[in-house]
């Protein structure tokens, strides 16, 4: 990187933890700590929950799924706007009017203690361990391909994540999601122009879609319900529909968010304009990275991009055999680079007969490209078995680094960072008012005094960020845990929505039967991950679906009180 | 009436600053989305 673009990043960067502790330091008490005082803005709150959501591996590996796997992931999101509306009419209203500081909290004024207990210590134990990883997945590929010292970085990271988010609590959680927003959106738009002003000159925008959507990768909605394709309009709409209802109803780290609203308008506003924002952001992150590959059809990309991996096969036993792939690679793309000048010139002069064949001979061109770089990584797994051969998540940045102009280098890193710090503090600030308000203040300590409160929160906050700088230090060494990591959410999110839906639609259902049900329901998501094919976004269906109908058909053989919340 | 009610009466209360009910409002979100996979299906299909 340039002196420039450290300036533009240091500076970015500094600014917003400086601009977040300085503006939220007069956070003296529980309420402001944790809520914000319930005093924000819908649009505020939007920004927030947004910003949450949005960690850097979003950024990263967004444009890179499109660049490989082509727009389809779109439809993951699909799910999200029907979640925003369940939730306004449902958990707003009674999370506000009961005047919570966490989501678990109302599980015990309508359940009993052991369902709060199961709701929070799920929640802890899943987020806790996101939390290292949201700092250590950007920390590494930026290592990777910058060269940066990883545990450095880390460190860094970390630490000014829990400065601001120690000092004040929600209210900079909130500020600094505010212009870290700024920056990840500009960011972006800023590298859509450059990219779309870095084609040849003889390719428009016309061409660039014309040619991605003949390679495969804007297929955006696909309707054909199959339940071993990942991402379908179905299993978007279904599936993604109980994911978002989960994580945005029952994850405290988005609860925490709207619960800041000065009032159920505005957390309501604030959850609806993300339904609307959500899904056409997606598609432009998305689009952007179809446009990168279309970019890297006119300039020969690496065979494979994370070039430490493709240091050590260099270096190893299958030396020469990856040097044979790489060169057929470069052969490949010379005379496809070439086909698509004429294909350029075929929709130019508008002959359908030679667009079409001249469309045909690049997408088989393009085909044995792919099965090259395939081979690429089944060679790098042969060389080494630990190596990572999925190099989707360095694609976007190695664009960045490589073809963007000076400072906007530095803009694009500051947006990847503020976008992993945004994450990591919201991740932080709601593990720190669960610890507290959960366990200290209903098991330990109930008639302490605000002050001690806010102590114990603050102490919390350092406590779960050197927790998750340790873990992201030790990822590296945990190796498969990381993989865990990234699919415990979907273990536990069906589970937590159904106790969850269970208190808000069912009120004759006590808690017993409710944690009965859970209880069995977490057993039955784990057996469907350990012993079937079924992707994981209809896990969150099959662990909600069965404790709804579990917790109803044992609340039947027994007789207990119900309460009204 | 039971706290529960009573939450649902109190949440309807006030009115969002556009289309005047939230029923209106959420009818839009879901328009807004049937808009969106139309728009992406045709998106699909034309660059196919």
């Amino acid at each position: 990187m340039s002196s420039l673009d450290w300036i533009v990043m240091c500076g970015f960067i500094g600014f917003v933890v400086i601009y977040g502790t300085w503006k939220s330091r007069s956070a003296k008490d529980v309420n402001t700590y944790i809520r914000a005082g319930r005093t924000s803005k819908w649009w505020l709150v939007a920004l927030s929950i947004m910003a949450t959501q949005a960690s850097a591996i979003t950024f990263l590996s967004t444009p890179g799924q499109a660049y490989v796997d082509g727009m389809r992931f779109v439809q993951f999101y699909l799910g999200l706007p029907i979640a925003m509306i369940i939730l306004s009419i449902t958990a707003v209203p009674i999370y506000n009017k009961l005047n919570v500081y966490t989501a678990y909290e109302y599980l015990e004024k309508r359940f009993d203690l052991k369902n709060r207990m199961l709701g929070s210590a799920l929640f802890l134990t899943q987020r806790g361990l996101a939390a290292g990883f949201t700092i250590y997945a950007p920390s590494l590929i930026l290592s990777v391909l910058l060269g940066w010292e990883m545990n450095l970085t880390i460190i860094i990271v970390g630490i000014m994540v829990i400065i601001y988010t120690t000092v004040g609590g929600t209210v900079a959680v909130n500020k600094t999601h505010f212009l870290q927003m700024i920056i990840i959106t500009a960011g972006m738009f800023s590298a859509f122009f450059i990219l779309m002003s870095l084609l040849p000159k003889e390719v428009s925008f016309y061409d660039a879609a014309y040619i991605a959507g003949k390679m495969g990768k804007l297929n955006a909605i696909d309707f054909t319900f199959d339940l071993s394709n990942r991402y379908t309009f179905w299993s978007g709409l279904i599936g993604g529909t109980f994911l978002m209802l989960s994580y945005f109803g029952t994850d405290q780290s988005q609860v925490q968010r709207y619960l800041a609203g000065s009032s159920i308008k505005q957390s309501r506003l604030a959850l609806l304009t993300n339904g609307l924002v959500k899904v056409p952001m997606q598609f432009v992150i998305l689009f952007i990275g179809a446009m990168v590959f279309v970019f890297f059809q006119f300039v020969t990309p690496p065979l494979f991009f994370n070039p430490v991996e493709e240091a050590k096969v260099k270096s190893g036993n299958y030396a020469s055999e990856y040097q044979t792939i790489t060169d057929e690679y470069s052969k490949i793309q010379d005379e496809k680079q070439n086909e698509l000048k004429a294909l350029i010139s075929s929709i130019h002069s508008g002959n359908e007969e030679d667009i079409n064949s001249q469309t045909q001979i690049v997408v088989d061109k393009q085909k044995k490209a792919d099965e090259l770089k395939k081979s690429a990584g089944e060679i790098i797994k042969k060389s080494d078995p630990d190596a990572d051969s999925n190099d989707t998540n360095y694609i976007f940045l190695t664009f960045i680094i490589n073809y963007l102009p000076i400072g906007f280098v530095g803009l694009l890193i500051a947006a990847i960072l503020s976008a992993s710090m945004s994450s990591t503090s919201a991740e932080l600030n709601a593990l720190a008012s669960t610890t507290v308000i959960d366990f200290y203040k209903r098991l330990i300590n109930k008639d302490a005094n605000d002050k001690r409160y806010l102590m114990i929160s603050k102490i919390a906050t350092v406590f779960w960020g050197l927790y998750a700088v340790l873990f992201a230090l030790l990822a590296k060494e945990l190796g498969s845990l990381i993989e865990a990591v990234n699919i415990l959410g979907s273990l536990v999110y069906g589970t937590i929505l159904g106790i969850f839906l269970t208190a808000f639609y069912f009120k004759k259902i006590s808690g017993t039967p409710t944690f009965l049900a859970a209880i069995f329901a977490e057993l039955l998501v784990l057996y469907c991950y350990f012993f079937t094919e079924i992707p994981f976004l209809w896990y969150n269906v099959i662990g909600c679906i069965t404790v709804i109908v579990g917790a109803f058909i044992i609340n039947n053989f027994t007789k207990t009180e119900v309460r009204s919340f | 009436m039971n706290k529960y009610d009573e939450i649902k009466i109190n949440s309807e209360d006030s009115s969002p600053p556009i289309f005047g009910s939230w029923n209106k409002l959420y009818g839009f979100i879901l328009f807004s989305l049937a808009a969106l996979v139309i728009l992406f299906y045709i998106f699909t299909k034309a660059f196919e």
